[in-house]
């Protein structure tokens, strides 16, 4: 147990159209978390008189296990995951959600072809992967259709990682999703894509060690 | 304390105006130093190459935006300062002065939407002062904003303490200013008195 006014850092991660958001937007809800979405810089440690602040970032495309430098611009394009790890009271929420799910939402929504969807989900599940064996207990695993099953369990599962009180109001995080304003509740049609889809992917048979490694993260979630 | 409200979320010397990507709360912001992180104007410190926070002129164009002016006695400030930071008087006295012209030119423009807190009354009233925050705020108070003050206000204290005797007298150096300070001061007096 950590004492009182131990600071907990938090960080989000999931591949780009898996949810992210709209998790942030429910866990930044409690009365003792700060929580910034897409913050490129480390500033959220600057965020005064909360027990818990954080970051919400896309993987791979917002940060990366080291970070790069973009030539164009002058300046690094992705927040390095190893300054987060060095952090103390690390915690970490990692989301995940099925590839056609996430590559449909991509292609439709940012306009990028097939390759550079399936590209961004691939690494993200594989550092979401190497995140969740080297921080163990340290990191809670969601998948996405889950959550909006039961997005009560998931919001427990966050507050016990993070030692707060589980609070009520955290389940009405989507009336703040900074994208998403009009949404009037969760959509309990997503929540069923992954038991449609998850046996007969394409991906599956083609990416085998990736697809794996998903249902190794999916399998944690379900079973912490 | 102002930070532990739970509709609240507040940056502590952010240089950049971040705060608006801060998720799910009514309340967001940062918390600066006049004139050393803010001014109107942009400020380019001392011929280094780069600049100070972005100019109080881009903070006063968010809707709905609110200042909390805190406001010191200028002996002690600079006493402060002086003895902590090793800056000469005048260097110190120049930032007090600046300070609070600023100051009183903000709660000029922007009236009821600038709240005046002088600090030695906060010492004196947390509980008093920090319900007036939330009300200009349009929150519920909360009795967590004044959890572990005495910790939040040990460091203040400290320099202040260090400060026991100003060696100074801006009233008579300043007097221009040290009327503007009086004047932010009595509006402070003003708003608590209002609501007792």
């Amino acid at each position: 147990m950590l004492k009182k006014n131990t600071r907990r850092h938090l960080l989000i991660l999931g591949a780009p159209r898996s949810g992210t958001t709209l998790l942030a937007a429910m866990i930044g809800c409690h009365d003792d978390i700060g929580l910034l979405v897409e913050s490129k810089r480390m500033v959220f440690t600057e965020i005064a008189g909360k027990a818990v602040v954080g970051n919400k970032l896309c993987v791979p495309n917002q940060i990366e296990f080291e970070a790069n430098w973009d030539r164009r611009v002058s300046r690094f394009s992705k927040a390095p995951l190893e300054k987060y790890l060095a952090l103390p009271n690390f915690k970490l929420v990692l989301i995940v959600r099925h590839v056609e799910a996430v590559a449909s939402s991509i292609k439709k929504r940012a306009g990028k072809p097939n390759e550079t969807a399936l590209m961004y989900w691939r690494r993200g599940i594989e550092i979401m992967h190497e995140l969740k064996q080297r921080l163990a207990q340290d990191a809670v695993v969601i998948a996405f259709e889950n959550m909006l099953a039961n997005p009560e369990r998931h919001m427990r599962r966050v507050t016990d990682l993070l030692e707060l009180p589980y609070q009520e109001k955290m389940l009405d995080g989507y009336k703040y999703n900074p994208y998403y304003r009009e949404f009037s509740g969760f959509d309990l049609s997503r929540a069923n894509a992954p038991q449609q889809t998850r046996e007969t992917s394409d991906f599956a048979s083609k990416h085998p060690e990736i697809w794996k490694k998903y249902l190794e993260l999916c399998a944690a979630g379900e079973s912490q | 304390m102002i930070g532990r409200h739970a509709e609240i979320a507040l940056f502590v010397a952010a240089k950049r105006m971040i705060f608006n990507r801060i998720v799910s709360k009514t309340v967001v912001g940062n918390t600066l130093c006049v004139p050393d992180d803010i001014d109107f104007k942009k400020q380019r410190r001392h011929g280094v190459s780069f600049y100070s926070a972005p100019p109080l002129e881009r903070y006063l164009k968010f809707p709905d935006f609110r200042a909390i002016l805190a406001v010191q006695d200028g002996n002690r400030v600079v006493t402060a300062i002086v003895r902590s930071d090793g800056e000469t008087f005048e260097a110190a006295a120049q930032r007090w002065c600046r300070a609070i012209t600023v100051m009183h030119e903000l709660k000029q423009r922007l009236q009821q939407n600038a709240l005046v807190v002088s600090m030695p009354r906060l010492h004196a009233n947390p509980e008093g002062v920090m319900r007036r925050v939330a009300a200009f705020l349009e929150l519920e108070y909360q009795p967590k904003m004044l959890d572990d003050w005495q910790d939040d206000m040990a460091n203040v204290a400290t320099d202040f303490e260090r400060a026991e005797l100003p060696a100074f007298d801006l009233k008579s150096l300043y007097p221009e200013i040290w009327t503007k300070y009086l004047d932010l001061c009595a509006q402070d007096a003003g708003e608590m008195k209002g609501e007792n």
